[in-house]
């Protein structure tokens, strides 16, 4: 390597430049087309069309233009069919839709002229022109230079330094051997030798502790150590020192102020109204621990990378948590935009920032020129750029619980290998204690039946009976009346209303239903007819009417009213759900009184109708379903002896003579057709006819079974999604999802099975639903704040929306945030559509309709979160005009159909279908559970949930069963105790889908042109090795970064280090190490010291040792006059270079001159002091002037109110990576150390606590005097003041005292002087210069 | 390959700079600079390295020398200030006859007309609204061009877009630009000031920051309060007291420097405060109105019943003041306590004629003072805000964001005066004629300056940054 010249890699830099000049080709030897065009049509063109393109168009699109754009040419007819770079710019088929037409027309992708629109007549032209075939006359194309310039890379890479590898170059020699003390210094030393200069001599000691103390920790030394070190002549006294500074946790803080500068580190949001970005300290915590426990620097950039992805992420040494995934919150530290007009631009700007930041902190290149064009000067093109962005398009972000993350995914993978291997287990105990009840099923429903037509009756005192009021089973509204057409005349069956209203539940075959087909029309598509439906009145006799009820959620318009004389005393509405449901109605205040029913129906178009079916007077209280008091004592003992006769075991026939009478009603009952058998009073048996009869019925509801519509798109099912490619953001929705036959387990022994799944789902289960934040975590903003949603969130696989009518099949309570572009401040006014809530029905299916119609084309995936304390089920999302008919769930009857059509004709036939029904379907959880239909499973999840009709009563059967289900379930619960409950939360990556990036023609997101592999760069081997696998890819990517192939990421840390020390970087532009950057001074030595940093097993801790044991580091920083001639910038070092301090260390040196200094770590900012005039939007609350003592980088930074001190002294605005500081000098920075009353009150504090001090109070004055001027100079300078400047304060003291009207004797004492002269040490420039 | 020649060593010693500094005032050395700069003009770097506000050699010689910006933050309504529009009247309240892009509320109205009247004025017949009949008197001396257009439909975006050329954080602000580019003809105050009306604009203090400038050429916001720039007032009790201890300390630091050897850095930092005390004895004055005739105080409506036409007069008044000492660019923020600054997404009525009363006489008297004391040939008076409204209603009473078209008027030196430029369509709804980007109004500003846009850069990033970044044409047709 030549040494010889003061700019190494000259030459090649400029063989470089002329490398990258354009590869000059031209096209101007394309055949011309030859279609025969007519004379006028050519005479058209010569008249009307060219003059207007050489006019309007050519200085752009022309082989003469200066520089072309677009990479079109309208300059013949081949090249405008050829077209630029966003394809042809015409396009015969569709004239209209030519690109050239739609860009003179100002039309979304181009509005050409730039300048201003064309006349109407002259776009006419065009298009006339166009709808012709683009007559022109055959003639030979123009000649020019208009060109696209060619990209070569490999030219481009062999031609610049710092793509080369990093090679360990041998030591240079040296003439002064004695000099060096460590091998860096011979690289320095031989470029002075070479110079014929000479290195300064060693700083003054005095100086060395000032120096190290601040540049290692940021804090200067105290009297004690400044004394103690001053006093200290071992040999290795300096080594200690930096040994005890490298242990300091003030290191961490120090560094890690450096680090945050190249991540853009801040707490707010900037834009508008400068949202809080929450909880982001953890991170800035984070970086100060790695930094203390000298993380090695591959893991640390790994954890930034991918710490979400590591299979063994890297522990919290005494507290346990996750530590690498608080790593990958660096990328989520960026200006974020809420209610963006175009949402995509925002992500594409969003991302650029992230690749920008990214790539200038860990590889030293400006990547991000390369989104609009292959990058100008470097090895960079732009798919490079766009093979990063689809890393983003995969990852998504998050807060993550990161306190419990580990321990928590832990349990919930031990509690589904533990499910696993319970469930056969259970499945054949539960099985066990049925069989014998199974075995004689069609004993107990026939003795059932029987036993009900021959009950005594009650007792007096028992409770009333039920009175079914009206259940329009006549097939006619018998005397209640209607007004308008709503109801028509009579009640509806499910053949006379709109198919698309699926199953609406009714009981029996008659109900009410104001959405019907009237006169021969379907009327979905308005419910355009309005009415009402009176009762009779009737007098209250119990305390509730029960009905079931549907239709629309309109308050007073499609409602059930309850009225006396005219006037509503009650009402309720449907839901939003064509399916009828139970409900009440409280009529206790009207005991005794007459009222009557309203079914109104005032509301057209959507939701504008009602259904009411089977209205009973009852006792029961809402929700209650299993009514166990039903049989009064006398009932109940009959049945108990009639069960003995028959040899059953009375209290399972109890059991179902009970649950027959309950259900009888219920359609939703497996057993409800044999309930509906239940005979007259006094009979013993139904007839057969009774028996055909109900089988008619039962058959006609066989008959459907629910698909989803043709026309539906399948966006996620969870029959299919593989394993890994189920995301969750933590451990509640489980490791997989939960797949057909699978079951959920109770903490009951005598009923362990509480489910078994019969369709695919995503489940949050409920032992996770206590999942809560640790107080004093911070929400997200918006909408998304306002959710739990840390661990307990499951992401989807990403689609495309089509037309934006998005249905999702959830069970259970949620959220459902729609990420579109990554969109996440969802705070209005648009996007608002973009998170949605449910609540649990009652553990019903219900669909959650999200409308993304305004997304039509844009990728997004949903983040749903579960919600109360039911477990949150997630079957299927689909993209469909509208909501599809709910699929069957239930126990029905139709489930028994199914398994075993019913075909009897006498009720004990019937009996053992039902027997055998049920025996099949027990037999194929055991054997075949993946292949169990939703019905099947329904059943099976019924028959579990019923322990009393099967085994209960038998005290045998069920003591065997608890021997099996009692120790499961006792150590599934020690599992479940182990769950945390309670966590922090830390801004953090999640991964999603594969996504490729498109690559978006010049930048422009409306030009896409197919999308790229995600990889690494190219010029890195990075097309060899494409991202692979289901999810992002990252930590692939990270290997990458940190494998030999990359020389960067070891050569750009070590060179921030060196200009942390040095104030410039051995490549002064440290965070761009390409063409356009700046050569390296001394480019062996950047290579001797990469290598050794990845040698010393990447330590930043030993690196920083290294270097600071150098000879060239303590050099003093006084140049002399010679060297100063020939390295006039002291590029060579032959002096160290004075530094002015950061902004940070300025204000921490007050601190801990004052005392004042709290060496707290770690936390929650403190809110910065406010001074009038920082006013705006977002303003925050104000925080105490001394920032209650805290260190600089404890300080919340928020992007639209930056602390003015630190800004002003530098601090970088967070919007980029910033790797060097800017050193400014300004009148502000004067003032503030002149004026700042935080700087004027530290001074008086510092002040206060010198003449606090006693032990000089025995002194003279003058002793006294002397003694503590040089105690302010000790703590501020690490040395004593010399004669001259303590002549110049004794002088001081009297002008000052005459001033301030001190008497003479007491100057030396008083406050006033001794603040003034603290204040006067502060504003001196050694203050706040490292010499 | 001009970039290469940057890291030609600086041959003057550090002796020989300090000698030349060591006699000026304000002799401030920006190590910033020195690193890695490409200076504005071309000059050689130390030249520009020494005082951040010495005045600098233009690229050509200006048409002006300063600039005024009046910011009408929130976005005005065109078609009820400057561009009137027919055939809104004729269409209002119908369904809107244009496609309809994307606006920030997503809550279209119908097709609305202006809510006033529009008059010509002056010789050139300029028709200007009812909302501003002061101003209307001075559109002989304004070009209005009605085809400007910003690439954002949010308030942050477009302001930091207006103000920086780029639409996110970080970027220099246009007066930070002109500050470097130029200096300033002031020596004791900020080149660039920011007069605090009361609102400052979404995005906040960024919006006159000097991104990766250096500090110095940063917005000075100035408050109309005792202490109108932070840290500006002594906290000793008298000019003595504190003229002691900057005394010992020049003396201090001086002794000190000469001790340990020349080192540039430190001389500049010492002499800083020099600069610094004379801005904290120049500021107090400048906001001292006592000197001013009542005349005077009338015509910028300081004595008007209108507590925010009062706000906005002072500032136009100091803003006066401020060009009189020769401060480069001062920029006007709205006053707050009109309901909203211009951003009349309902009430349109109110909201414009509260902001309209606020400012139209003070511009006037702004612009009729100027004239009368000869300086409005060599200042740039521009108002606009960060985008337009749109011409059809949001809801019913109000306008939504358009960054489709929108007018912009400037006055002074080196434009044409009494004319228009551009146009929007019959609505007013998009530039359709000469459009004017954000860019191409950088462009003209710095080029009436006397500097090209082309030539005025900083390296950061290892790029050659400009106010106009790639983009950028001088509208040449407005100029004089």
């Amino acid at each position: 390597m030549p040494f010889a010249t003061r700019t190494p890699y000259w030459p090649a830099t400029c063989l470089a430049l002329l490398c990258a000049l354009p590869a000059l080709s031209t096209r101007a030897d394309e055949p011309t087309d030859t279609i025969a065009f007519t004379a006028p049509q050519l005479e058209f063109f010569e008249k009307e069309v060219r003059p207007l393109l050489v006019q309007r168009c050519y200085s752009c699109h022309s082989a003469t233009s200066k520089k072309l754009k677009g990479e079109l040419r309208l300059d013949s007819r081949a090249a405008v069919l050829r077209g630029g770079d966003t394809g042809p710019a015409v396009n015969f088929k569709k004239p209209s839709a030519s690109l050239l037409i739609d860009a003179v027309n100002y039309g979304d992708l181009y509005q050409m002229p730039p300048a201003g629109k064309l006349p109407a007549a002259e776009i006419a032209t065009l298009v006339r022109w166009v709808e012709m075939g683009l007559p022109w006359p055959t003639e030979k194309g123009p000649t020019g230079t208009a060109t696209v310039e060619e990209f070569d890379l490999a030219s481009r890479r062999q031609s610049h330094w710092s793509w080369r590898p990093v090679v360990r170059p041998a030591l240079p020699t040296i003439q002064d051997a004695d000099w060096p003390r460590q091998d860096l210094d011979r690289f320095i030393l031989s470029r002075l030798e070479k110079e014929g200069l000479k290195p300064a001599p060693r700083a003054e000691r005095h100086h060395l502790i000032r120096r190290l103390h601040l540049d290692l920790t940021g804090l200067p030394p105290t009297l004690a150590q400044t004394t103690a070190f001053l006093a200290d002549e071992t040999p290795d006294a300096y080594e200690a020192l930096v040994d005890r500074l490298l242990k300091s946790p003030h290191f961490g803080e120090r560094w890690g102020r450096h680090w945050l500068d190249l991540v853009r580190y801040a707490e707010s949001r900037g834009h508008e109204f400068d949202y809080n970005a929450a909880n982001v300290h953890q991170y800035r915590d984070y970086v100060i621990r790695a930094l203390n426990a000298d993380l090695p620097y591959d893991q640390f950039v790994r954890e930034h990378l991918a710490g979400d992805l590591l299979p063994n992420p890297r522990s919290h040494a005494t507290e346990g948590f996750n530590e690498s995934i608080l790593g990958t919150g660096f990328w989520f530290l960026g200006e974020w935009v809420h209610s963006p007009v175009d949402i995509r631009q925002d992500e594409l700007d969003r991302y650029d920032n992230m690749i920008d930041v990214m790539c200038k902190t860990f590889l030293g290149l400006t990547v991000s020129c390369a989104r609009c064009h292959d990058h100008k000067f470097d090895a960079i093109t732009q798919k490079d750029y766009y093979a990063l962005a689809g890393y983003l398009q995969s990852s998504g972000y998050r807060q993550v619980r990161f306190d419990t993350l580990q321990t928590n995914l832990k349990v919930a993978r031990q509690l589904a290998s533990f499910q696993e291997k319970a469930q056969p287990l259970l499945v054949t105990a539960t099985a066990a204690a049925r069989q014998k009840t199974l075995a004689r099923l069609e004993d107990y429903l026939l003795f059932s039946l029987q036993t009900i037509g021959t009950l005594p009756a009650p007792h007096a005192g028992d409770p009333s009976k039920d009175v079914v009021f009206m259940d329009f089973e006549g097939g006619t509204y018998g005397d209640w009346k209607t007004t308008g057409t709503a109801f028509g005349d009579r009640p509806n069956t499910a053949k006379t209303i709109g198919k698309h209203q699926g199953d609406v539940s009714p009981a029996g075959k008659f109900f009410v239903n104001s959405h019907s087909l009237r006169n021969g029309t379907d009327v979905r598509h308005d419910d355009g007819a309005r009415g009402k439906l009176t009762s009779p009145p009737f007098t209250v006799n119990h305390r509730y009417i029960r009905m079931l009820v549907g239709g629309g959620a309109h308050r007073g318009k499609t409602c059930i009213n309850l009225m006396r004389d005219d006037k509503i005393v009650g009402t309720l509405t449907g839901k939003n759900n064509n399916r009828m449901e139970t409900r009440w109605l409280d009529v206790g205040p009207f005991r005794g009184q007459l009222l009557s029913i309203e079914v109104v129906d005032e509301v057209t178009g959507a939701w504008g109708n009602i259904g009411l079916d089977h209205v009973v007077f009852t006792d029961q209280p809402p929700g209650v379903r299993r009514p166990h008091q039903q049989l009064a004592a006398n009932q109940q003992a009959h049945v108990d002896a009639e069960a003995r006769k028959a040899k059953l075991n009375p209290a399972i026939a109890l059991a179902w003579t009970r649950h027959l009478l309950a259900e009888r009603d219920n359609h939703n009952d497996p057993f409800y057709n044999w309930a509906q058998l239940i005979p007259a009073a006094g009979n013993s048996l139904p007839t057969d006819e009774a028996v055909r009869k109900q089988l008619e019925t039962w058959k006609q509801r066989v008959a459907t079974t629910w698909s989803l519509p043709e026309e539906a798109r399948l966006l996620v099912d969870y029959a299919t999604l593989p394993t890994p490619e189920f995301k969750t953001d933590g451990p509640a929705f489980g490791p997989s999802p939960r797949r057909v036959g699978q079951i959920t387990l109770s903490p009951d022994a005598k009923s362990p099975i509480t489910r078994i799944f019969g369709r695919a789902a995503a489940v949050r289960a409920a032992d996770w639903a206590r999942l809560n934040h640790q107080a004093g975590q911070q929400p997200d903003v918006g909408a998304l704040g306002k959710f739990i949603r840390s661990g307990q969130t499951h992401r989807t696989p990403t689609f495309t929306v089509q037309h934006g009518s998005v249905h999702i099949l959830v069970r259970g309570g949620g959220h459902i945030y729609a990420a579109v572009d990554s969109h996440a401040v969802i705070q209005g006014p648009l996007h608002r559509v973009l998170t949605t809530s449910f609540k649990n029905n009652e553990g019903k299916l219900q669909w959650v309709t999200m409308n993304l119609a305004a997304y039509r084309d844009h990728r997004v995936h949903l983040e749903i979160t579960g919600a109360g304390n039911a477990p949150t089920e997630v079957l299927m999302v689909v993209e469909v005009a509208r909501a599809p008919a709910l699929p069957d769930d239930r126990p029905d009857p139709l489930a028994i159909a199914r398994l075993q059509p019913p075909q009897a004709t006498s009720a004990a036939i019937l009996a053992v279908t039902y027997r055998d029904a049920l025996k099949r379907v027990s037999e194929q959880l055991a054997n075949a559970p993946g292949k169990l239909t939703p019905p099947e499973a329904a059943l099976l999840t019924w028959i579990h949930r019923h322990p009393e009709l099967f085994y209960l009563g038998d005290p045998l059967a069920t003591a065997e069963l608890e021997k099996v289900s009692g120790p499961l379930i006792a150590s599934r619960n020690q599992l479940i105790q182990q769950i945390q409950a309670t966590s922090r939360l830390a801004p953090a990556m999640l991964d999603g889908s594969a996504e490729d990036e498109f690559l978006l023609i010049r930048g422009n997101h409306k030009a896409t042109n197919g999308t790229i592999p995600r990889r690494f760069l190219e010029a890195l081997n990075g097309k060899n090795k494409p991202a692979t696998g289901s999810g992002s890819g990252r930590l692939e990517l990270a290997e990458h970064i940190l494998s030999d192939v990359n020389p960067y990421v070891s050569r750009v840390m070590v060179n921030r280090i060196w200009h942390h020390l040095f104030g410039r970087g051995i490549v002064p532009s440290t965070n761009n190490f390409g063409v356009l950057g700046q050569r390296p001074s001394h480019p062996l030595l950047l290579d001797h010291l990469a290598s050794t940093f990845k040698q010393d097993g990447w330590s930043i801790k030993t690196m920083i040792k290294t270097i600071v044991l150098s000879q060239s580091y303590q050099m003093s920083s006084r140049s002399n006059s010679r060297a100063e001639q020939a390295d006039a910038t002291n590029l060579l070092l032959h002096h160290k270079p004075v530094r002015r301090l950061e902004g940070e260390i300025i204000r921490d040196q007050l601190l801990a001159l004052s005392g004042r200094l709290d060496t707290k770590m770690y936390g929650p900012s403190v809110p910065i002091f406010l001074t009038q005039h920082m006013q705006g939007r977002g303003r925050p609350g104000n925080g105490p002037l001394d920032g209650n003592g805290r260190r600089s980088i404890y300080l919340s930074i928020r992007r639209n109110f930056l602390h003015p001190m630190l800004v002003t002294f530098d601090m970088p605005i967070p919007f980029n990576s910033i790797g060097r500081r800017n050193v400014s000098n300004v009148p502000a920075q004067a003032l503030i150390l002149m004026n700042d009353p935080f700087v004027v009150g530290q001074t008086e504090l510092w002040a206060k606590r010198l003449l606090s001090d006693t032990r000089w109070k025995d002194m003279p004055p003058q002793e006294r005097f002397h003694a503590r001027l040089e105690e302010l100079y000790v703590t501020a300078f690490s040395r004593p003041p010399t004669v001259s400047e303590q002549e110049q304060f004794a002088q001081f003291i009297v002008a000052q005292g005459k001033a301030l009207k001190i008497p003479a004797e007491s100057q030396a004492d008083d406050l006033r002087i001794w603040k003034d002269i603290a204040h006067i040490l502060v504003n001196t420039k050694e203050f706040i210069f490292i010499d | 390959m001009s970039h290469c020649h940057r890291f030609s060593p600086v041959t003057q010693s550090r002796r020989q700079m300090l000698m030349q500094c060591a006699n000026g005032f304000g002799a401030v050395a920006l190590s910033a600079l020195m690193a890695d700069t490409k200076v504005a003009s071309g000059a050689p770097i130390r030249r520009a390295a020494l005082n951040p506000f010495e005045p600098r050699q233009p690229h050509f010689k200006p048409a002006v020398k300063q600039i005024i910006y009046l910011y009408m933050d929130g976005g005005p309504s065109q078609v009820d200030t400057f561009d009137p529009k027919p055939r809104l009247e004729k269409e209002n309240g119908k369904p809107f006859g244009m496609k309809i892009e994307p606006t920030q509320f997503n809550n279209i109205g119908k097709t609305l007309k202006s809510l006033w009247d529009f008059k010509p004025y002056g010789k050139s017949g300029t028709p200007v609204s009812d909302l501003f009949p002061h101003i209307g008197q001075h559109v002989d001396d304004m070009v209005v061009i009605r085809s400007m257009t910003s690439k954002f439909s949010e308030h942050t975006n477009a302001n930091y877009f207006l103000h920086t050329g780029i639409g996110i954080q970080g970027r220099p602000s246009m007066g930070s630009w002109v500050t470097y580019g130029l200096g300033s003809e002031c020596q004791d105050l900020p080149g660039y000031v920011v007069l605090n009306g009361g609102l400052i604009p979404p995005g906040g203090q960024d919006n006159f920051n000097s991104g990766f400038l250096p500090a110095s050429y940063q917005g000075s916001v100035f408050n109309s309060s005792p202490q109108p720039v932070a840290n500006i007032r002594r906290t000793e009790a008298s000019d003595l007291i504190q003229k002691n201890k900057l005394d010992i300390l020049n003396r201090l630091d001086r002794d000190r420097l000469q001790q340990r050897g020349a080192e540039s850095q430190i001389e500049s930092a010492i002499s800083n405060y020099e600069l610094a005390y004379r801005m904290q004895m120049a500021v107090p004055g400048l906001m001292d109105l006592g000197d001013e005739t009542k005349a005077t105080l009338d015509m910028y409506g300081i004595n008007d019943k209108f507590k925010n036409t009062q706000t906005f007069g002072r500032n136009c008044l100091v803003a006066r003041r401020l060009i009189e000492k020769g401060v480069r660019f001062v920029e006007l923020t709205c006053p707050g306590g009109n309901g909203d600054r211009w951003d009349q997404h309902a009430n349109l009525k109110d909201g414009h004629t509260k902001n309209a009363l606020s400012v139209d006489k003070p511009i006037a008297g702004l612009l009729a003072d100027l004239k009368q004391r000869g300086l409005l040939d060599s200042t740039l008076v521009i108002w606009s805000g960060e985008f337009g409204r749109t011409p059809f209603a949001q809801g019913s009473n109000g306008r939504d964001h358009n960054p489709f078209g929108f007018s912009l008027w400037m006055a002074g030196g080196g434009i044409k005066g009494g004319m228009t430029y551009g146009a929007t369509d019959e609505y007013g709804y998009k530039a359709i004629d000469r459009k004017v980007e954000i860019h191409d109004l950088h462009a003209t500003m710095l080029h009436l300056l006397g500097m090209d846009h082309t030539k005025m850069t900083f390296r950061f990033s290892s790029r050659d940054m400009r106010l106009t970044d790639v983009h950028g044409n001088v509208i040449h047709e407005i100029l004089a």
